[in-house]
């Protein structure tokens, strides 16, 4: 299990390698972007929504979620125990991230098909 | 028996003259700590959206991602380390993700003095390009930031 | 010509703490260990060090020397005094047991673990052998490097996952365990990457390179462990089989070549 887990922890590293730089690249770099043609306004709440009421931009959301907290989450527990504190709450940093993680993925999801009904 | 271990100091304060990996590995886990709780952060501030269009503006507006004034400027400063930080973290990944599968390392030959550790030597000129990519992102991303309006 | 060797002594049956500096007198050629040795013998007969052969071959010396990881039979003072002053550290990421001497009793239990020697399925081959078996030049180039370790600990001293993770398997174990895992007379890989894969196992290793830096043989450990991740990733897509392992070199009289083999001249003595 603990192999399985290694490894979509580089799968996931590999989708969030396109996803997140494009989703950098749009959200954040958008005076570059309009410079060449491709003009957008990410953080206006027409675009918002436009973007929440498409079907891929949802699906792609929710892709983005479950890889980029599986990799972070993973990540971090990998950190902390390789401290001393990480090898005596070993049990409980698991639990806590899993519940964190869960509770972010949950919320998350909630967000982007909420924000396709909103008016 | 007295322990003696260099502890987390040695994340990102290695004591001696540590080869250039060494020092990529102590930003690559400084940046992933902190790219995990904005993430967290994010979906927390993002999710505002889904309370309708009052909500998200008026959320926008405190954070600092629209509006005028001295906050907008932090933010702005603030955005562009995190988008450096990201684009570090996925960079760096990109080299650890092919080399750690055991690509670009070479195959092991018998040792002759002086010794090249392989490891390192094989995956040189692909980290230099990388850093080549890093630094022509950071020059956008500056552009981006503080030049144009 | 003086020298001055700054050493971090540890000394717990007269809790003695701290950096003490010893003077003696340099002679040419003389290495750190030398150097040391002569403390001991003339200066301090508490002084406790770990050696043995001398000649960089048993890896017992390894300690940190100017604040560089190497062997102290290998250093020459020449080279690395500054100004005349040498300051000598044991291996830190381990405990400490006196002056210049780690514990590595956790290391070699973990050692023990990913069974360092080769493992035949066959019982009666595995507990008596009875010739070696056939390998050819490049089969043994493949782990060759990696088989130079003397298991000194200063791959220990530069990575930063042991710095913070007592439990660690360590770079050395690890590349032992490829080591062995890469050899074509063997048969037990599987069983030795259900091992690696525990808990700081395999997964620690970041590949921040330290430990390839460090080595003073050229034995590369971050390349090994690489190279086994890159067995565990097979082995998770299904792409790793079990493996039989080379056979027996065949004994003289069934060799291929028997009747190439040109007759013994006649006897000219009596």
């Amino acid at each position: 299990m603990k192999e399985k887990y290694w490894i979509f922890h580089y799968i996931s590293a590999a989708f969030l390698f396109f996803l997140l730089l494009s989703h950098i690249f749009i959200m954040h770099f958008y005076k570059i972007l309009e410079k060449i043609g491709f003009y957008q306004k990410p953080l206006e709440w027409e675009t918002v929504v436009q973007r929440a009421k498409s079907v891929t931009f949802t699906s792609v959301y929710i892709l983005f979620l479950i890889f980029a907290l599986f990799h972070g989450f993973y990540g971090l527990k990998n950190i902390l125990t390789e401290t001393i504190f990480g090898k005596k709450y070993k049990k409980h940093i698991t639990i806590f991230l899993w519940f964190l993680g869960l509770f972010l993925f949950f919320y998350g999801t909630f967000t982007t098909i909420k924000a396709g009904g909103v008016k | 028996m007295k322990k003696n271990y260099k502890g987390i100091r040695a994340w990102f304060f290695p004591g001696f003259r540590a080869n250039i990996e060494r020092w990529l590995f102590s930003l690559h886990r400084l940046t992933g700590i902190l790219l995990v709780f904005y993430l967290s952060l994010h979906i927390i501030v993002v999710g505002s959206r889904a309370y309708g269009k009052d909500a998200w503006i008026r959320t926008m507006k405190i954070v600092g991602a629209t509006g005028e004034g001295f906050y907008r400027d932090l933010f702005i400063f603030f955005e562009y380390l995190l988008v450096l930080a990201v684009g570090f973290h996925a960079i760096n990944g990109l080299r650890l993700l092919i080399t750690e599968f055991g690509f670009l390392l070479g195959k092991p030959k018998r040792p002759e003095y002086p010794y090249v550790a392989l490891s390192l030597k094989g995956p040189k000129v692909f980290l230099y390009f990388l850093m080549i990519c890093f630094f022509i992102y950071l020059l956008l991303g500056f552009k981006e930031f503080f030049i144009f309006k | 010509m003086k020298i001055k060797l700054v050493i971090r002594r540890y000394v717990p049956e007269i809790f003695k703490v701290g950096f003490e500096t010893f003077e003696i007198d340099y002679e040419e050629g003389m290495t750190v260990l030398d150097a040391l040795l002569k403390v001991k013998e003339s200066l301090d007969p508490t002084l406790s060090i770990r050696y043995s052969c001398r000649m960089g071959v048993c890896g017992s010396c390894g300690m940190i020397i100017n604040g560089k990881p190497d062997l102290a039979c290998h250093t020459q003072v020449k080279e690395v005094a500054k100004k005349g002053v040498i300051k000598v550290e044991p291996i830190p990421n381990l405990s400490l047991i006196r002056d210049l001497v780690p514990d590595f009793s956790r290391v070699f239990e973990n050692y023990k673990k990913i069974k360092p020697y080769l493992i035949r399925k066959d019982e009666r081959e595995q507990e008596s052998p009875i010739r070696e078996y056939i390998q050819t030049p490049n089969e043994l180039l493949e782990y060759l490097q990696f088989s130079y370790c003397i298991q000194c600990g200063l791959c220990i001293s530069s990575c930063p996952v042991s710095s913070s993770d007592e439990f660690f398997f360590q770079p050395f174990v690890l590349a032992q365990a490829y080591r062995y895992c890469a050899d074509k007379r063997d048969e037990g890989v599987i069983e030795r990457l259900n091992v690696v894969t525990q808990d700081h196992g395999v997964f620690n290793c970041h590949f921040a390179g330290g430990c390839s830096m460090a080595c003073p043989k050229g034995v590369d450990p971050a390349l090994a462990i690489q190279m086994l991740k890159r067995l565990i990733l097979k082995r998770s897509f299904g792409l790793l089989k079990e493996r039989k392992g080379k056979g027996l070199v065949p004994t003289y009289p069934e060799g291929p070549n028997k009747d190439k083999i040109p007759k013994a001249p006649p006897k000219t003595v009596l």
